[in-house]
């Protein structure tokens, strides 16, 4: 998949995920992978960014915290502003995937 | 290990903000670099091979350091620090240029102390060494730094006459090095080498400058306060002293005494000459055509005496004998008015 569409989802999918369960950075790239079959190729490096671009909006909080395998990890979970900004990408991206749909729907007819 | 800290230090080290938040970025993508390679140990990889795999599918440094720059800014001093290492890294590899400066500096350094030294033993110390025999300088108030003088006309003397020889094992020893000598550290001796040599000569331009300038100069006062007639009266004394002792010397053909004496009179007759302006002046202030005549004269004999000098070298009797006629008709009439006393 082309990595430039994907950088601006990035952050509809981070938060996307977090809405699910807190996760930590490593956890959110894996279940990407993952949840697509591996079909997003992309760097992992680009996910720290705009995790800290997001805390610093407010729209998640990431905290350390040290879970079951004795390591310590950051893991974010959202905050209320940011479940709202997820209603509000999550909107206009159906509207964006609808409209992108209907022109290349049309255009298929066309070809 | 190594390489995944070199990592985090290529892509952490220019974010702005405390040292807090650069230490909990640094943290973070530790965690998630040994997660990945963890897993990656777990596919089958080999460990080195999974810490290589992990960073490659991070993202390269610059660009995962230029995204958490625009997010947390970047710090002036890593800029900084950053064009430093590129100035160092392009100059420093510039190996050349560092050596020939170094090795040009040290040469001319070198090469100012050997015509510092050499210049003082040819032109100065002779001169110095004449005063101080005739008692310009006042030997009791620099007696250290006589001793120290005396020392150093000593070891002028050993250069002069023997050292010249050391210089060969040196020449030869250098050669040697220079051609046989593959070593990558050969430029670092040779420097080394330059520098120890400098070192020395420096010891020895300080030590013949304090012991022939500064004695010099502290008698500069002393020899301005001499009556010209005492001047002239000694150096008559010398002359006189000098040229029987070279009579006496050709009589039983002492070749080394003929010429060591000549060369006092010379040099007594040299100085009288040179100041014959203003000592016969003062013994005839009123008689300018006597004073001319006796300059002339006071020339005469010095030539005559630079004749016999020469004439001693070559060990030519004859010549010796006819130039010290020539100096004697000539000084003759000069030692008279000279040794008047002053009006």
């Amino acid at each position: 998949m082309d990595t430039e569409l994907l950088k601006g989802t990035l952050s509809l999918l981070i938060l996307s995920l977090l809405s699910r369960r807190d996760m930590y950075g490593y956890e959110i790239a894996a279940t990407v992978h993952r949840d697509t079959d591996g079909s997003f190729t992309w760097r992992e490096g680009s996910l720290y960014p705009n995790l800290h671009k997001l805390q610093a909006d407010g729209l998640i909080v990431g905290e350390w915290e040290e879970k079951e395998t004795g390591r310590k990890r950051r893991y974010y979970h959202i905050t209320a502003k940011g479940k709202a900004a997820l209603k509000e990408k999550r909107e206009s991206w159906n509207e964006l995937c609808r409209g992108v749909s209907r022109i290349l729907e049309k255009s298929d007819g066309q070809a | 290990m190594d390489k995944l800290e070199r990592y985090l230090d290529q892509v952490c080290r220019g974010i702005a903000g405390p040292r807090s938040l650069r230490l909990h970025i640094r943290r973070e993508l530790r965690e998630h670099l040994l997660d990945a390679a963890a897993e990656r140990r777990a596919g089958g990889l080999p460990p080195d091979e999974a810490i290589d795999r992990a960073i490659e599918d991070f993202g390269g440094p610059e660009q995962v350091r230029a995204e958490l720059e625009a997010t947390h800014g970047h710090r002036l001093m890593a800029v900084v620090i950053d064009k430093a290492m590129q100035w160092k890294e392009n100059t420093m590899k510039a190996k050349w240029l560092w050596s020939t400066w170094a090795h040009l500096a040290l040469a001319g350094i070198l090469a100012m102390e050997c015509a510092f030294l050499a210049g003082t033993f040819i032109f100065i110390a002779p001169k110095f060494k004449q005063m101080w025999q005739e008692g310009w300088i006042n030997v009791e108030s620099f007696r250290p730094l006589m001793s120290s003088a005396l020392t150093l006309f000593c070891v002028a003397d050993w250069v002069r006459d023997q050292g010249w020889w050391l210089l060969i094992p040196a020449v030869v020893t250098w050669a040697l090095f220079e051609w046989r000598s593959r070593s990558e550290q050969k430029p670092f001796v040779r420097l080394a080498v330059m520098g120890s040599a400098a070192l020395i000569l420096m010891a020895a331009v300080i030590w013949t400058s304090t012991a022939i300038i500064l004695p010099t100069i502290v008698s500069i006062p002393n020899l301005a306060m001499m009556r010209p007639d005492e001047v002239v009266a000694h150096k008559t004394a010398t002359i006189d002293k000098s040229v029987a002792a070279t009579e006496q010397a050709m009589a039983n053909k002492d070749w080394p005494a003929i010429q060591g004496n000549l060369r006092e009179a010379s040099y007594a007759a040299d100085t009288l000459a040179g100041m014959g302006s203003a000592a016969p002046m003062i013994l005839s202030l009123h008689d300018q055509p006597k004073v001319d005549a006796l300059r002339a004269r006071l020339t005469a004999a010095c030539l005559a005496l630079r004749s016999a000098e020469l004439a001693s070298r070559s060990k030519d009797s004859t010549r010796l004998e006819s130039a010290l006629k020539e100096f004697h008709e000539a000084y003759g009439e000069v030692e008279t008015p000279t040794t008047q006393p002053a009006r």
